[in-house]
């Protein structure tokens, strides 16, 4: 009987969750597998001496592995912003050359003046407050920032170079035997590998390349996106297989795993309560990283604590790339938020989106026809719900033939997108890179004539099978075919669409049903000969680029809004992300934070996941607790699987719909402060959302806290996210000078003084959040029916006071569509509050006009209940009254004052 | 700009108003008496009074919203436009000021430089509502027209309904009249019978004692001449010697045969013999003197009578109820044929089976009837309308073509789906109720329980019903997977009464 049950059970998993047998293991991976199993300290590569060349902003040198006396180039450059280092190793002479990415990065990193320090004993290259020191035999960099060793290079010996050789031929008589090389026999797969029915030709053979990174200050690892777990990377290094890097389309992806996923962001941190440093591994080919932790080798660290040495073996990260070259750049911190910066600097950041792209998006797979998507967006008004941005997945297309129209079912495309113009929403539709390979199809037509699809191995149009069935590929790796594809987005070419529909492109890994683990072959060929196996992580990417020139070219004046499943480092300049296909269950909704705060500090800020999970039925709690969760996440989109029953709002019952309404009402008064965040995260380049690390570095016990997150500096976010509690336990952080900070539960303005985990009580509309005294939030609480006709509403400061009855905050205003503010045309107040007085000053000079006036004040914190205020601008002075708010806080009424005036309110007693 | 345009915030003047007392804006005219002027105004729900230049000053203060009706300010007010030439519309605060016209008259959209410029369109609105409105109403009075036919239609089919349902009625009491009387006379006749019968039990049975009889006489005698040597107990020996016990008759009787007719022992005594042996010997014995066919050919007849047994179980599981005790005893009879009856007791038996083959048929034709009048009150529990409107189309089916297939509707009965290009039926749900709100009960109609969905639930039906002038299945479509919305129209959907008070101007 409980044989039997088991059996069911086991069925009902495996078609319930991924077949993990479809995706390699290290083990499976040649590439991997070899390098995995290099020995720790015994490295073959050392300096040449007298190899170096110092220049003004770097150094040159030649390294080699004594094994072989293959050489290598090494070079080392300081960069300005940040004062890091980009380390960059490739063979002196390959025998082809090697694929080096540039995409990733946001324009070439201008490198800075450098000190360099030759002493016969070691070589020592310094900029700013931060130091490179090489050692010759073995090869090994240290980098010191203020003489704090935070990041050693190739400290475990586990570095691995493969040089690219010829094929050895088979051996054909023995005069021939004696004049072969002796050489280590090859493995099986070096060559040419075979994973399922799939064949890889290796054409260049072995070309993998490794590198170890140790940490010696860290006691947490963090970054590496994308993977379903948590934040905190775990040991992998004897337990199990590494982090895979490899964008794969995974059907119903596993929890807790370290398997790849949609996205690969090569980007891992170390942080500890002295110094943070990071490490950007710019390559785009299949990468493992294999984390070594301090606990993996007792005998060691036994070894050193008898010996007198403290630390155990340090945290480390071992980067293991398929092809390609060396580069690699030091983030030296020290806090985690340099690193989060010098990684920005770098690679970007995102864009200030427009407005409605932080509202609420509505989707599913599928809204059947015009008729439903025009009923949805009136139901939503029906309800008084806020909604701006319906979504069309793959069936609005006439049989999966992008930039076409179902002309049963949307037959009238331009009347429906109007529908939802006239009421300030917008649609998005859905693009993907697949081509239904069908005669007459102009897209397929003109890529075929003109050449324009990924080719395989024999340089024939590549064919594989997604959504429209047989399909291929365009080369986006080639400028030409971005600009084709770019110029299908222009209102001339999809006349049946305009210029304020946006774009989601999926699929982009890219999926490819029946291929080798559901992507493309690495033997496939791309522009310039390279092989699919050098870019593949990139390929999501340049389609990101190409539609991102297309909705650009399309309307100048407007900011294009695109989503991506696929992402590499630097598309966070083009594109929102979301966490794929995820499920409707309670973990799945945790995991929308855990993925999120990994992805945030490797740039991606505009991050969200599926609300109501993707995959399967959600019931009416877990449904309210995701909106409320993700009311408080960057992207926030409900979307849904065909098979799932219709999940509107108003299909649940009234109590589900109404505290969905709520949530959403939350969202939409917190807009500005969103608004204001991404404006802050463009300029500055630090995450919206926030690991409490990157606020509390020195809190240990905050590190690893992935339940909940720090909205900038400003509030504390705590969703619930069991089923079924009526508390939940919100860790409030210590400081650096071990007090806590003032937390105001935004609902209500009580507070919270003490640190450590508080027991908070919650009803099923609660959402635990808290603002940070100390700081100020702008809102605009008349809640709309979308946020474009937000845009006169008058705005509500909230004014948090921390322990010293101080305050700050910013708040940005433009006309949230165009690029005017890049010339300048908005508004960016400081506001703060000391001495019982609010002041507005703007940050440069405002050359924004706005309707928008100041409607209330809200202060809590005050120990005293002051009886009026006093507004003065324009040299003008009115009196203002004070209304009573919850929990001592208070509210002045109405100042009045246009916001593109500077202002003082005083408090009077 | 400070408190712009106080005034026009406040108050709004309408040139048509009759009386020149300015009117709070946002208020009808029902409600201004809420809203006296003087120093103060009380929030409605009571719980502050605020400055009366508080009122429509765009900041919320009352509780119950009840301070802006004119204004955004307050998130779950509501903000009243007149729509002189039109019809008055209520809409939520949020409405107010957002750039969108949603009052003909334009009054939501006062401030003008937020970019909102909103045309008064209410008189062509209201005209544009008069005819669609006309339109609609001429629609209901033909459609009320044909509706009344199909009441009449469906009253006359319920007429008819009762009138058959009296009839069967009436023939049940009579086929229940006829069981009782051909019960009594199947009782009486088969008293008699059995009277009659058992003289000829006994003698039977006392035949049957004496048989069993000759029958031990006979072993035992047939022991006796077996146990040669006298010794009590026959042996393998002294059984080869009977050649009649040759049984496979090759001229020799064998070990194994022996073997066999001792039962695999290798002596017997008497008891034994008879209790054990006997039977086989006996029927040997039998064959051998022709007496008896061979036994083979008996297993034959065996498995082809249960055969006929097997059919005849079959057909009397399927008409369970029509089998009565009548049959079980023809078969009693059957075997007793082989007794000759004397005249006088043959023709009591006689008519004993003809008392119980019209008794079987007095029952079959009760049940008849009770079918039909479970079938009738089938229909007749299935609702028709308010008067019997729709009932004229049950039994119909009505055909809808989309792009890939045909959906059908039969109403009463089912809904299904067919692929034009070929494949089968499937059937999206069978009649399960009347499923309107309230007040409008029957505007649509559930059928479910259809196929299953692969991976997915049963496939159902909600059928919308609308007015229209024929019966026409309009529209299908699959809103959620594997439930389908279908629409029709009938004339039966017609309502005339309900939709003539909208014309009123309270304005006017």
């Amino acid at each position: 009987m409980s044989l039997i049950l088991f059996f069911i059970f086991a069925i009902l998993q495996s078609s319930l969750s991924v077949d993990p047998s479809n995706f390699k293991t290290c083990e499976q991976s040649s590439f991997c597998k070899r390098c995995r199993s290099v020995k720790p300290g015994q490295s073959h590569y050392a300096i040449i001496p007298g190899s170096l060349n110092s220049y003004s902003d770097s150094v040159t040198l030649e390294l080699v592995n004594k094994e072989n006396q293959h050489k290598f180039d090494l070079k080392l450059t300081g960069l300005v912003k940040g004062n890091n280092f980009r380390l960059e190793i490739d063979e002196k002479q390959p025998l082809s050359p090697r694929y080096r990415v540039t995409d990733s990065l946001k324009e070439t990193p201008t490198a800075g003046q450098i000190k360099v320090i030759d002493t016969n004993e070691q070589l020592t290259v310094s900029i700013g407050p931060n130091k490179a020191v090489f050692h010759s035999e073995p090869f090994r960099i240290d980098f010191y920032h203020n003489e704090i060793l935070t990041t050693s290079v190739n400290s475990k010996g586990l570095m691995k170079f493969e040089e690219l050789r010829s094929k050895p031929k088979p051996v054909e008589s023995s005069e021939n035997q004696e004049e072969q090389q002796p050489s280590v026999e090859d493995e099986p797969g070096t060559w040419e590998e075979n994973f399922k029915s799939h064949h890889d030709s290796k054409p260049k053979g072995p070309e993998a390349v490794a590198l170890d990174f140790s940490f010696p200050e860290a006691d947490i690892l963090f970054g590496i996106p994308e993977h379903a777990d948590s934040f905190a990377l775990r040991t992998t290094h004897g337990k199990g297989d590494p982090y895979r890097l490899y964008n794969l389309d995974v059907f119903e992806y596993e929890l807790n795993s370290r398997m790849a996923l949609y996205g690969s962001v090569p980007v891992l941190y170390g942080h500890g309560q002295r110094a943070s440093a990071g490490v950007f591994w710019n390559n785009a080919a299949e990468t493992w990283v294999d984390i070594h932790g301090p606990e993996s080798n007792v005998v060691s660290s036994i070894v050193k604590f008898v010996s007198g040495s403290v630390k155990s073996d340090p945290y480390a990260a071992h980067f293991i790339s398929e092809s390609g070259v060396i580069d690699v750049f030091i983030l030296m911190g020290p806090t985690p938020l340099d690193t989060f910066k010098q990684y920005t600097d770098i690679t970007g950041t995102v864009p200030l989106p427009q407005q409605f792209a932080l509202a609420y998006h509505q989707c599913r797979w599928n809204y059947n026809d015009q008729k439903d998507v025009i009923t949805v967006s009136e139901k939503f008004d029906e309800y008084d719900i806020p909604m701006d941005t319906m979504w069309l997945d793959i069936e609005y297309t006439d049989n999966k033939k992008y930039f076409t129209w179902d002309k049963q079912k949307f037959g009238d495309s331009i009347e429906m997108i109007k529908n939802l113009t006239d009421l300030g929403r917008h649609l998005t539709i859905i693009i993907d890179p697949h081509i239904k390979r069908e005669g007459g199809y102009f897209f397929h037509d003109d890529c075929t004539n003109k050449g324009y699809y990924t080719k395989n191995k024999d340089n024939n149009d590549y064919e594989g099978w997604c959504w429209p069935g047989s399909a291929s590929y365009p080369d986006l790796f080639n400028p030409e075919v971005r600009k084709y594809f770019a110029d299908q987005y222009l209102v001339e070419n999809f006349k049946t669409y305009t210029k304020d529909v946006m774009i989601w492109n999926d699929m982009n890994e890219p999926s490819v049903f029946n291929g080798p683990e559901v992507t493309m072959l690495k033997d496939n060929l791309h522009f310039g000969g390279w092989e699919h196996r050098d870019v593949h992580n990139l390929y999501g990417h340049m389609q990101l680029v190409s539609t991102f020139d297309g909705l650009s070219r399309r309307d100048p004046n407007q900011r294009p809004f695109i989503l991506s499943r696929a992402h590499f480092s630097g598309s966070q300049r083009y594109a929102a992300i979301w966490t794929g296909d995820n499920k409707a269950d309670w973990e799945h909704l945790e995991h929308s934070i855990k993925m999120c705060l990994s992805e945030s500090v490797a740039g991606f800020s505009f991050c969200g996941s599926d609300v109501g999970g993707f995959f399967g039925n959600v019931e009416a709690e877990l449904f309210r607790r995701w909106y409320q969760a993700a009311a408080f996440q960057p992207f926030f989109r409900s979307h849904a699987h065909i098979d799932t029953k219709r999940r509107e709002p108003w299909l649940f019952p009234e109590e589900t719909r109404l505290i969905i309404r709520d949530a959403l009402r939350k969202r939409y008064s917190y807009l500005p402060l969103w608004y204001t965040m991404f404006y802050e995260h463009e300029t500055v380049g630090l995450p919206v959302m926030r690991p409490m690390l990157a606020q509390y570095p020195h809190d240990k016990d905050a590190f690893a806290i992935d339940s909940q997150y720090l909205l900038q500096d400003k509030l504390l976010v705590r969703p619930v996210m069991q089923q079924g509690v009526n508390k939940v336990d919100v860790y409030f952080p210590v400081k650096d000078d071990k007090t806590g900070d003032l937390w105001y539960d935004i609902d209500n303005y009580q507070k919270y003084e003490n640190t450590g985990y508080i027991s908070v009580p919650v009803d099923e509309n609660k959402i635990p959040i808290y603002q940070r005294g100390g700081t100020i939030v702008p809102k605009k609480e008349r809640i709309r029916r979308s946020s474009p006709l937000m845009i006169h509403d008058p705005y509500t400061l909230i004014v948090a006071l921390d322990k010293n009855h101080q305050a700050k905050g910013t708040l940005f205003i433009d006309d949230e569509k165009s690029y005017e503010y890049r010339s300048g045309k908005f508004i960016y107040t400081e506001f703060t509050f000391d001495k019982d007085t609010l002041r507005s000053k703007f940050i440069g000079t405002p050359k924004y006009s706005t309707n928008s006036w100041l409607e209330r004040v809200v202060i809590a914190g005050l120990n005293r209940q002051p009886k009026q205020a006093k507004i003065t601008y324009e040299g003008k002075t009115e009196e203002l009254d004070i209304l009573e708010n919850a929990h001592g806080a208070i509210t002045v009424r109405k100042p009045g004052s246009n916001m593109a005036k500077e202002f003082t309110i005083q408090l009077i007693y | 700009m400070f408190f712009f345009a106080f005034i026009s915030l406040v108050f709004s003047f309408t040139n048509f108003s009759k009386c020149d007392i300015p009117r709070i804006r946002g208020v009808s005219i029902a409600k201004t008496s809420l809203y006296p002027p003087g120093e103060h105004f009380t929030c409605l729900d009571g719980s502050r009074t605020i400055k009366f230049s508080q009122l429509n000053d765009d900041f919320c203060d009352c509780p119950d919203n009840s301070d802006e009706p004119g204004t955004s300010a307050c998130p779950g007010g509501s903000f009243h436009c007149a729509n002189l030439y039109h019809r008055p519309k209520t809409i939520g605060s949020s409405r107010v000021n957002d750039g969108i016209c949603d009052c003909c008259d334009g009054s939501d959209e006062y401030i003008q430089n937020l970019g909102a410029k909103c045309e008064n369109t209410c008189l062509e609105k209201g005209r544009e509502e008069r005819e669609k409105t006309k339109a609609r109403q001429e629609l209901l009075k033909k459609g009320g027209l044909i509706k009344n036919e199909m009441i009449m239609r469906g009253k006359a089919l319920k007429v008819e309904r009762a009138s058959k349902l009296l009839e069967l009625e009436k023939r049940k009491s009579e086929a229940d009249g006829i069981k009782v009387e051909k019960e009594k006379i199947k009782h009486e006749v088969e008293s008699l019978e059995n009277e009659a019968l058992s003289v000829y039990r006994e003698m039977e049975e006392r035949d049957k004692a004496k048989q069993e009889e000759i029958n031990i006489q006979e072993a035992e005698n047939t022991f006796i001449s077996y146990d040669t040597n006298g010794d009590g107990v026959v042996d393998v020996q002294e059984i080869q010697s009977n050649l009649a016990l040759d049984k496979d008759r090759d001229g020799v009787v064998t070990e194994d045969e022996a073997l066999y007719f001792l039962d695999d022992k290798e002596t017997i005594d008497l008891e034994y013999f008879k209790s054990n042996a006997w039977s086989r010997i006996k029927s040997q014995l039998m064959i051998k003197d022709g007496s008896f066919p061979p036994p083979e050919e008996d297993g034959k007849e065996t498995a082809e009578l249960e055969n006929t047994r097997d059919e005849e179980e079959g057909e009397q599981e399927e008409e369970e109820e029509e089998t009565g005790e009548g049959e079980v005893e023809e078969q009693q009879t059957t075997r007793q044929e082989e007794i000759q009856y004397d005249p006088q007791t043959q023709q009591l038996i006689d008519q004993a089976n003809q008392a119980r083959n019209e008794l079987s048929e007095a029952e079959r034709v009760i049940r008849e009837i009770e079918n039909e009048i479970k079938d009738l009150s089938d229909l007749e529990s299935r609702e028709y309308g308010a008067s019997e409107e729709f009932a004229s189309l049950s039994g119909e089916c009505f055909d809808y073509e989309d792009r890939e297939y045909i959906y059908k509707l039969c109403p009463f009965e089912r809904a299904s789906q067919q692929p034009k290009n070929g494949g089968s039926e499937t059937r999206l749900g069978a009649w399960d109720k009347w499923i309107g709100s309230d007040d409008n009960k029957y505007s649509r109609m559930m059928y479910n329980g259809g196929a299953t969905c692969w991976n997915g639930p049963q496939r159902s039906a909600d059928v919308h019903v609308e007015c229209g002038l024929e019966n026409k299945l309009t529209a299908v479509s699959e809103p959620n997977r594997c439930e389908y919305s279908f629409t029709f129209q009938t004339p039966a959907a017609c309502e005339h009464h309900s939709e003539h008070h909208s014309e009123n101007h309270d304005e006017l």
